[in-house]
Parts: structure tokens; sequence; C-alpha cells
């Protein structure tokens, strides 16, 4: 159908046409691919576990269509490896045309399509908002999960694991893992984490091991896994678990399938304490009202583990231009700013809000501010290199998995 | 034999074919076919030495075969009981009235529902907090307890209806109501009480021709994963969710593993099949003596009904207060312990739901596509071919039910993917029929089979052609079992997830799709806004067959 704004975008582009011409041949590649996008539809795989974030994607798609034209589709995913196997088998059946354009990712999935040479790009680095991207401060959007981007991904958001508790009734929440155990023996039963591989299980696992490896050893766990070095750290690792077990929710034989649920064990009072990976995600929960005023957030003194999350696009893709149009508009500061609030979503944002110009900071609430947020940031200790995952996992799985 | 009728023979042979054919084409042949591309993956050394030595594996299939043998004898011997204690009786009518509404409640629903219900912050322990002054929730394992119990228990509840269905429809045959009347007459005559004859003959005999019931109910309960999660045990948890968890990983030496898992629970079903079959034998010849031996029943066995009235009384409350507690749910916003209302109410959840009208209207079009094709599919199959030959088809119709659903989708997609039908609704709507289709099947072919032929002959000897036979005297006698099976389909299709995904590719969500991955994000209150509407929809489709059902039956009596 052609409405009215298609026939006037048409009637400016044929009075600009005689003025564009000689520049055609040194155009510049953004505005070709912002050209190719057009009438494109983009989709996009992403978690759909949380309303604010699809409610967030909702309206950036709503931005996408209006800016540029690309009409952005989100297919919500209960686990991001579905969308990783499925473009495995396209490939294997060899579909050009696959089923994902733009997929919402990190860690061991990215390591999974990188390795077996899934990805589009390299794209990430010649995107226009790029040069916001705060590289420097937060080198974890060039390495994910110890890996080499290499732009292969476009980065989209930060995590650091977070506690929270109520703060009435944990007026002294704990600032390292010795505290954390100190106090779970006055509290036995009121702290656990989902079990791994679980994403937020085998986090806390890593920040156990990074916290109980001294700053000097931690070198060979941001390289490739060795076995050697895994016989060297790990019996560290599994002496402060040893620990912590029995003064978990019902000893340690059982964990909660996911820290939404924990979320709302510790509404319903049943925990004193959870964890997640959005420093906001209290904040956010006060403001929704499903979390009392009085949660207070929290981070371990010298630092927890932090990483990015990324937009990918696999190979297959078909609609690549529109793909980069979307990634590019979720890195802006527009959408990073209201992704950062957390009104919508409070994820913190991947850009250096100070390199800005002074209107485009101005969009950046203040967030820390917020009932609930995080007051004091700590430092961010980076994911291990995604090949230790594994084996973690397996031998947590040996040690605590049949418990119950 | 003129030539005329030599030929009317013909084309209705080659229409029989064409019909029989059609049903092959669009059901058998995509699970020939998916069946060895999943087994492929299963066939790695790699992977079953990994899974062996894996130390959750035997834990976790122990887990499995507990739950699985538990929640089906349970079920099995409570739907004995019920039925022995109360058929005939005005309180049968009101259970077997019942049934179709507690069959239309989705798993999943039900099972988020009695979770809360039971869980340690849940209204249960509300109500007991001020009497025994909590002022946090209790230390309780009522859901996801390490032995399963709470799995059992949903197992039970929600497979019972079924049971009970199935059985209702064996009774209703003609020539099995007759039996048991000049049985029961018999047993009178000979001095027992008429209830004594469901413990020595009745079950017996009939027991057999439960056999595929039984066995869908027993396939379900050892590979279910959606309640599993929900209300199972955790560490480890059953081998259905270990398989599903590796299935979707991003590792295929991962997936492998979860297809040898997924293969082993088959092999683990059909071991447990061949020990029932076994335990029925010598249950058989043991029934024999005891009948044989002429001793008249204790009292007891043969009292009033009121232990059974109980008992389908208590499922009728579970049912109803999960129902309740999913509405209270899916409006409360802020709730602490041990608050016995919501100290906020939140009308967000339902203005979401508001926002997804395309999503209900997708899932109720993709249902009665499915229904209806899978009906389609069934009647042609019935009507070409005689009934000897059911039995031969019996094991093919209910593979989709028997083999776990993870190793079937992973089949199943590679095929979609070689076809081109992945992502498409076409594709979605097939593997719907291939899910539906088991079921319309086994609601449909009882009724039918027992059509008296002598209407057709009556019909066609008074020179009415085929059809107007089927128009005017078949389909209006059937209405009410056709309206169920169609009901039965949409209620199936409905409850999809694992199929949705794998075929539709992500891209359709329906209510199934969103309840899930909502409940798996932990947002209580929409998942359960979700999960409510996911259970009235099928509500509303068996409330629709059973008025067409209660018009046929009135303009059959007039």
């Amino acid at each position: 159908m052609i409405t009215r704004r298609h026939l006037l975008a048409g009637a400016a582009a044929a009075a600009t046409l005689p003025l564009n011409l000689p520049a055609q041949t040194a155009e510049d590649p953004w505005a070709r691919t912002l050209r190719a996008a057009q009438g494109e539809t983009v989709y996009f795989n992403a978690w759909g576990g949380s309303d604010r974030t699809n409610a967030y994607i909702q309206w950036a798609a709503a931005e996408v269509l209006r800016q540029h034209g690309v009409k952005l589709e989100h297919v919500k995913l209960a686990d991001t490896a579905e969308a990783v196997r499925r473009i495995r088998a396209e490939k294997a059946a060899g579909r050009a045309d696959g089923s994902v354009d733009l997929v919402w990712i990190n860690g061991e999935n990215f390591l999974t399509l990188k390795r077996e040479g899934l990805l589009h790009g390299p794209f990430a680095e010649s995107l226009p908002s790029f040069r916001w991207v705060d590289t420097a401060g937060k080198p974890t959007t060039l390495r994910d999960f110890s890996e080499p981007v290499e732009g292969l991904e476009a980065a989209w958001g930060m995590a650091q694991l977070t506690f929270y508790a109520d703060g009435t009734r944990v007026p002294r929440p704990p600032q390292s893992l010795a505290e954390l155990l100190a106090w779970a023996q006055k509290n036995p039963g009121r702290f656990t984490k989902p079990r791994p591989p679980q994403l937020h299980g085998t986090t806390f696992v890593k920040q156990v091991l990074l916290e109980a490896t001294p700053a000097a050893d931690r070198a060979g766990l941001y390289r490739p896994y060795a076995a050697a070095e895994y016989a060297r750290l790990a019996p560290r690792l599994w002496a402060q678990l040893d620990a912590l077990h029995p003064l978990l929710w019902r000893g340690g034989r059982q964990f909660p399938p996911s820290t939404a649920v924990m979320r709302q064990m510790l509404a319903d009072g049943e925990l004193l304490l959870s964890l997640t990976f959005n420093p906001n995600e209290a904040a956010n929960h006060i403001a929704t009202k499903n979390l009392p005023a009085t949660v207070v957030s929290f981070q371990f003194r010298d630092g927890t583990v932090g990483n990015t999350h990324f937009l990918a696009i696999p190979v297959n893709a078909r609609a690549k231009a529109g793909a980069q149009v979307v990634a590019n508009f979720l890195q802006s500061p527009l959408a990073q700013a209201r992704k950062a609030d957390i009104r919508h979503w409070g994820d913190p944002t991947v850009l250096a809000i100070d390199r800005l110009p002074p209107e485009q900071r101005a969009l950046f609430a203040d967030s820390l501010s917020a009932p609930g947020a995080v007051r004091q940031p700590a430092p961010v200790l980076p994911e291990p290199h995604g090949s230790w995952v594994e084996p973690l996992e397996q031998e947590w799985a040996r040690r605590y998995g049949t418990a119950g | 034999m003129g030539p005329a009728l030599r030929h009317s023979r013909l084309t209705a042979q080659a229409g029989r074919w064409i019909a029989r054919g059609t049903a092959a084409l669009l059901f058998a042949l995509p699970l020939a076919a998916a069946l060895p591309l999943a087994l492929h993956e299963a066939a790695s050394a790699d992977a079953w030495r990994a899974l062996w030595q894996d130390p959750q594996t035997l834990p976790a299939l122990g887990a499995s075969v507990f739950t699985a043998v538990s929640s089906t004898v349970l079920a099995l011997l409570a739907t004995l009981f019920i039925v022995t204690q109360l058929h005939g009786s005005r309180a049968w009518a009101r259970v077997a009235s019942a049934l179709p509404a507690l069959l239309a409640l989705p798993h999943a629903a039900f099972a988020i529902g009695l979770a809360w219900l039971l869980a340690p912050a849940g209204w249960l322990a509300r109500v007991l907090a001020p009497l025994l002054g909590w002022s946090t929730p209790p230390p309780w394992e009522t859901v996801n307890d390490p032995r399963g119990l709470a799995l059992v228990g949903v197992l039970v509840l929600k497979e019972l209806p079924f049971l009970l269905w199935s059985v209702a429809a064996l009774l209703a045959r003609p020539e099995v109501a007759a039996t048991l009347q000049r049985e029961q007459a018999l047993a009178r005559t000979l001095g027992y009480p008429a209830r004594s004859l469901w413990w020595r003959v009745g079950w017996l005999q009939w027991l057999p021709r439960l056999a595929w019931p039984l066995l869908a109910v027993l396939a379900y309960s050892l590979t279910v994963v959606d309640l599993a999660v929900l209300v199972g045990p955790g560490s480890p948890p059953t081998l259905a969710v270990l398989a599903w968890q590796r299935l979707s990983d991003a590792s295929p030496a991962r997936n492998a593993e979860g297809a040898a898992a997924a293969l082993l629970l088959t092999a683990v079903l059909a071991l447990l099949v061949a020990v029932g079959a076994a335990a029925f034998a010598v249950l058989q010849r043991a029934g024999r003596c005891l009948a044989t031996q002429g001793r008249r029943p204790r009292r007891w066995a043969t009292a009033a009904g009121a232990p059974a009235k109980t008992l389908a009384a208590a499922v009728a409350l579970a049912y109803t207060g999960a129902l309740l507690s999913l509405a209270m749910l899916s409006a409360a916003g802020a709730w602490p312990f041990p608050a016995l209302w919501p100290a906020l109410w939140s009308l967000q959840p339902w203005q979401q739901v508001a926002e997804g009208v395309a999503t209900v209207s997708f899932t109720a079009a993709l249902a009665a596509a499915a229904a209806v094709l899978a009906l389609g599919l069934t009647v042609a199959w019935l009507e070409a071919s005689p009934p000897r030959w059911d039995r031969r088809l019996m094991p093919l119709v209910l593979a989709p039910l028997v083999l776990p659903q993870l190793l079937l989708m992973a089949g199943l997609y590679r095929g979609a993917l070689a076809l081109q039908l992945d992502g498409t609704v076409g594709g979605l709507v097939w593997v719907h029929v291939l899910m539906v289709l088991p079921y319309v099947f086994t609601a449909l072919a009882p009724a039918w089979r027992s059509f008296d032929p002598r209407y057709g002959q009556t019909a066609l000897a008074l020179g009415r052609s085929r059809l107007a036979f089927w128009w005017r005297v078949k389909w209006p006698l059937l209405a009410a079992p056709l309206a169920a099976a169609l009901a039965v389909g949409f209620a199936v299709s409905v409850a999809q997830y694992l199929s949705t995904q794998f075929i539709g590719a992500g891209r359709h969500a329906t209510l199934t799709t969103e309840a899930v991955t909502l409940a798996a994000g932990g947002q209580r209150n929409t998942a359960a806004a979700f999960a409510l509407l996911q259970a009235l929809l099928p509500v509303a489709g068996f409330a629709l067959a059973w008025g067409v059902g209660r018009r046929a039956a009135a303009a059959g009596t007039r």
C-alpha cells in the first residue's frame, strides 16, 4: 500500500536526486546500509521472560519503524540456546534465509556461534553508535567472557552480580564471601542460589572461585581452560562451597529454579537475601511495587563478577542491513538512556556517559539515587574464560547435584 | 455380478485406498521420517559414556521411575475405586459430567495454581500462620520436594479425570453396557452383591481394554518436563528434565547426551510396560481363583460409596482451589507473608493480556484448524478401514503420545527444515495435527465402532445413497461424540508448547508459549493471567461440545 508519507518521501528524494548524484560513488557505507534496510523485517530473537524487557523492545520496534522504516519482530525465547540450535540446524540444512536476523546473546552461546563460524561480521565497530561505547572503562564490551569480540557482536548492556536484601531485616549486609558465610551461620536457610547450569547459579560459583583465588593467581582463569590450572585452583572453591551449602535454604539439598523465583521468595519473606545480574533490579521492582521500598542492593567490597550482553547477527540472516540498523539504534544514547532508566528497564548502559554531547548526556537520569539502587558500586571482576564453565558445572553436579 | 456393480465397488475401493493413503501420508510418513533423524542424534558412543558417568543419571532415572509408576498406579486405583463404588448412582452422573472441564484444564496451569496453594508462602500456610504464630514462611517441603511426592500428587490429580473419562467411554459402549447389566443380574441371582462383580469379574475383563489410556498416562508421567520443572524434585531433577536441559543446550555434544537420555527413557518405558503386562497376567490368574472359590465378600468391600464420594469431592476441591489461586495471583501486586490477601491489587497483568488479543485469536484459530483436520483424517480412516485394522494402527497412532516429545520434535524439526516448513503457519498446523490426532482418534473410535451397522444397511436398503445416510442418519446420531472429539483436539492443540516452539521457529506465539516463557522468567502474576486464559479457552470448547451433545440427545429422544 502506498501511503501519503511514501509519496512525500519519494518527492523529497526526487528533489534531492541531482544534488546526490555526484557523491553516489563516495556514499558513506552506513547510508547504504540504511537504504538497504528500508522495508526489511528483522526477527529479533531475545529472551522473553520479563514483561518490562518485552515492553522496552516494543518501544524500540515503534522507534525503528518510525525513524528507519525497519519492522522489528520480537521472537520471545525461553532460553537463548534455542536460537543457537536453530541457527546451526538451518546452516546444516543449507538454508541461506535463516529465521534469526538478530539475537541477544553473550558468553557460552557467543563462543559456540563464533567457533562454528555462524556469525555475520565483523560489523559492530562500524556502527555509528560504537564511537560512544566505553571500551576503556568497560573492557568487557570488547571481551565477552574473556573471548575477544572482534566486532562480531554489538555491546547492548552491562551486568554485574549484585545482592539485595530487606534493609530492615538485614541491617548490615555482608560485604565479602567471608562475611556472607558468617551471616549465613546466624541466619541458616535464608539465602540460596539457583542450581548450575542456570546462569546465576553458575555465576555465583564463579564469584566464589574468583574470591577464593588470590588476585595474583587469577591470570590462568582468563585463559582457556587447562586441567593443571583447574586442579590447582578448584579445591579452594569447593572448600568454600562445602562450608556454605549446609547453611543455604533447605540445607543446600534443593535449589530454586531461577533468581526470579528467589525474588518472589524474598518478597514473601522466605528468603532474606537474594542475588541478581542487574544492579537496578531491586530498584526496578520497588518502582513497580513488587518489592517493599526498604530493600537495599549491594555488591562485595572487592568486586563482583560482571559482563556485557550483546547483539549478534547470524551468518544466514535474511535482513542483515536491517539488523545492523536495529543494533545501532539499540546502542544509541536515546535507546540506552531509556534502557538505563529504572522506570523502563534499569539495565546499565555500555556507553561512556561523560563523553557524550551535553544534550545526550542529559537523557540519562541519575539512577543511583533511586530507592533500592546500589549505593557504592564495586569494581567489576571480568568473567573467567567461557571454556571454564563446562568443567566447573560438571564437578558441581558431581559434588552437589544429587544431594537431594 | 453386473459390470455396473463391479464398477461402483471398484470406485469405493479406490476411495478407501485414497482415504487410507491420505491418512498415512499426513500422519505416518512424517513420524517414520522423524524417528531415524532423532535416533541418529542419539547414536553416539561418547554421549552414552558421558551419560553413564554422570552421577546424576541414575538417581534422576530413579526419581523418574518412582514418580511415573506411583502416579500411574495411584491414579488407576483411585479410578477403579471411584467407578466401583459410584457407577450407576447419581453421584456417578455428576462425576461424569464434571470430567470434561477437569480434562480441559491444561497441566501447567493446574500445577501453577496448586503449587501456590501448598507452597511454604502459599495460601494454606497463610491461613495457618496466625494460629501457629508464624511471621516467616514455614520450612515446608511441600513443592519441589526431593522425593517427588508433589509431582506424584499433581500427576495423580491430573491423570485421574483422563482415566475416569476413558472408563466412562468404555462402559458407555452398548455391548459393554449390556454385558455389565447381564453380569450384574447374574451376580444378584447367585447371591452376590451387585458391586462385588467389579473386583471379581468386571475389572479383570475390562482392564486390558484400558491398556492404551494407561500406557499414555505412564508415558506422559515418565517423560513430562514442564510439570517436573514446576513442582518436581531438583537435586537431581527427573531424567526427562535432565534430557530436556541437554537437548536445549547450545553444544551439539550435550544435545547428543540429551537424545541418549530421551532414548533411555523410551527403553525404560518399554520395560515398565512388559513388567506391567506380566503383573496383570499374574493378577488375572489370582483373580480367577478368587472368583471361582465362591466365597461371599465381606461387608466392607461392598459398603456404600461414601469414601469414594469424599475422594471425588477432594479432587474437585483441588481443581477449584487451583483455579481460584490462579485468579487471585493474576491480580496480585506485592503480597508479603503472612497476609491472607494481597497488600496491593494490580490490573497490569490483565492489561498485558488485553494487549495480546492477537495471541488469543491465533491460538484459537490454530487449535480449531488442527482439531478439524485431525477429525477429518480420523473419520476418513474409520470410514475406509475395517475395525480389525484399528488394532494394528493403534501403535502408530499412539506413537506421538508414547515417544518422548523432545526426541520426536528434534526429528520433526529436521524434516520441517528440509521441506522449508519451519516457521510457517502451514507447518505449525501440520505438527499440531500430529499431536492432536491420537487424542481425537481415541476419543472418537469407540463411539464410531459401536455404531450399529444395521442403520446403514436399512438406509441402503431403502435406496438412500451413502452420502445421504451419512448426512441424515450417522452424523446426527454421532454428533455428541464428534463434538467431544473436536473439543479434545482443540484442548490438546492449545496446550502444545514444544511443537509450537520447534516447528514455529519461535515466530508464532500462543497462550501456552507466552505462559511458559513468562513462568520461566518468574513473572508470577502475568504468568498466572496467561495460564488462566490458557485454561479458559479449552473449557469454552468443551462447553460448546457439551451443548451440541445435549441438543443432539434432545433431538434423539424426540
